[in-house]
C-alpha cells in the first residue's frame, strides 16, 4: 500500500472513529487527515455524514444535579481518611517543622533544659539513707525462720 | 495535569477540606454526567459520583500525578463502579425467570424529558457506549480512554467506529 493510500485510509478511520470535529482527532494524525481531506473528494461525503452524527450527539440533555460544595462537606465531615504511613510521617514532620519555625518551642526548650539539668545534678549528689544491698538475703532468712 | 491540581491533591492528603471542596466542585459534575450516561439511572449515577468523591477524600495518596491526570484517575474509578452496577443489574435480570430478558440498559428507568440520542445511547452495548461517552462527551484523549477501559488505543478506536456506525443506522431509521 502506497503512502497516499495509507493516508487516505487513516483519514477514513479517524473520521469514522472521532467524527468531523478536528479538535477530537488525535493530534499526531490531524495534519495528515486535513491533507487527505483536501486531496480526496470521497472523504468530503464521509465528513458530512460524520458532522450530521456529531450534531445528533450534541442533542444529549444529560446534566449534573448534585451540589459539589454540599457533597464535599458531607464526605469530609463524616468519612475518615485512610492515609498511608508515608502521608502520616509527612504530616507529622510538617507539624514539627511548623512548631520549630514558630516561637512556641522556646519556653518548652528552656523548661526541658532546666529539668534535664535537675536530673543530672540529682544523680550525682544523691546518697541513699540506708544500705539495702543485703535486703534479699535478709528476706530469705526471715522466711526460712518462720517455716 | 494542572500543577494547582497536584498541589490541591497534596493538601487533600493532609486533610485540607477547602482543597477537597475545590476539587469536588471541579470534578463532580463531569463524573455524575458520565455515570448517568453509562448506567442510565439518576439515583444510581449520583451514588456512584459520590462514591468516587469519597475515594478522592479517603485515598488521595494513591493518586500519582506523574502517571495520569486527576480526571483520568477519577473516571477510571467511576468506570469500575459503573461496570459493577451494570453487572449486578444483569445478574438480577437473569435471576428473574418471570421477567422477559431484555438488555439492562433498555429497562433502566429514564429521567424525564431525555432526548432521543440519550435513549439511543442506552441501546448501545456497554463497551461501545463507554468508549463513545468518554471520548465524545468527557473529552478524554484516546490514550486516556484506553487506560480507563484497560484496553488498547486500537481497540478503543474500533469500539468508537462500531458505536458511531450503530448510531448512524438508528439515525437513518428515524429519518
Amino acid at each position: 500500500m502506497s503512502r497516499k493510500d495509507n493516508s487516505h485510509k487513516r483519514a477514513r478511520d479517524v473520521v469514522a472513529a472521532y467524527g468531523a470535529d478536528p479538535r477530537a482527532w488525535p493530534g499526531e494524525y490531524r495534519a495528515d487527515v486535513h491533507h487527505a481531506l483536501s486531496a480526496h473528494d470521497d472523504l468530503a461525503q464521509q465528513l458530512s455524514e460524520a458532522r450530521a452524527l456529531d450534531d445528533y450527539l450534541n442533542q444529549s440533555s444529560v446534566v449534573a444535579a448534585l451540589d459539589g460544595e454540599c457533597v464535599a462537606k458531607q464526605i469530609a465531615q463524616h468519612v475518615s481518611q485512610q492515609s498511608t504511613w508515608r502521608a502520616r510521617l509527612s504530616l507529622r514532620l510538617e507539624g514539627l517543622s511548623e512548631l520549630m519555625s514558630s516561637h512556641a518551642w522556646k519556653p518548652v526548650f528552656a523548661a526541658s533544659i532546666t529539668l534535664s539539668a535537675g536530673f543530672a545534678l540529682g544523680s550525682v549528689v544523691y546518697v541513699p539513707a540506708e544500705d539495702w544491698s543485703g535486703v534479699e538475703q535478709y528476706s530469705f532468712t526471715m522466711v526460712g525462720e518462720e517455716y | 495535569m494542572h500543577s494547582d491540581e497536584a498541589q490541591l491533591v497534596d493538601l487533600v492528603c493532609k486533610g485540607d477540606q477547602r482543597a477537597y471542596t475545590e476539587l469536588v466542585m471541579r470534578h463532580l459534575p463531569s463524573i455524575e454526567v458520565y455515570a448517568k450516561r453509562i448506567v442510565s439511572d439518576e439515583a444510581l449515577a449520583q451514588d456512584i459520583a459520590q462514591d468516587v468523591m469519597t475515594v478522592l477524600w479517603q485515598r488521595s495518596s494513591d493518586f500519582n500525578p506523574t502517571k495520569a491526570r486527576l480526571t483520568t484517575w477519577l473516571h477510571r474509578i467511576a468506570h469500575n463502579r459503573c461496570i459493577d452496577v451494570l453487572r449486578k443489574r444483569k445478574r438480577e435480570v437473569s435471576l428473574d425467570a418471570n421477567e422477559p430478558q431484555r438488555e439492562a440498559s433498555e429497562r433502566a428507568p429514564s429521567t424525564s424529558a431525555q432526548s432521543s440520542i440519550d435513549a439511543e445511547l442506552r441501546r448501545l452495548p456497554e463497551s461501545q457506549r463507554t468508549a463513545l461517552v468518554l471520548t465524545y462527551y468527557q473529552n478524554l484523549s484516546n490514550r486516556e480512554v484506553a487506560e480507563i477501559m484497560n484496553s488498547s488505543v486500537r481497540a478503543v478506536e474500533s469500539l468508537l467506529v462500531r458505536a458511531r456506525g450503530n448510531l448512524k443506522k438508528q439515525l437513518e431509521a428515524q429519518q
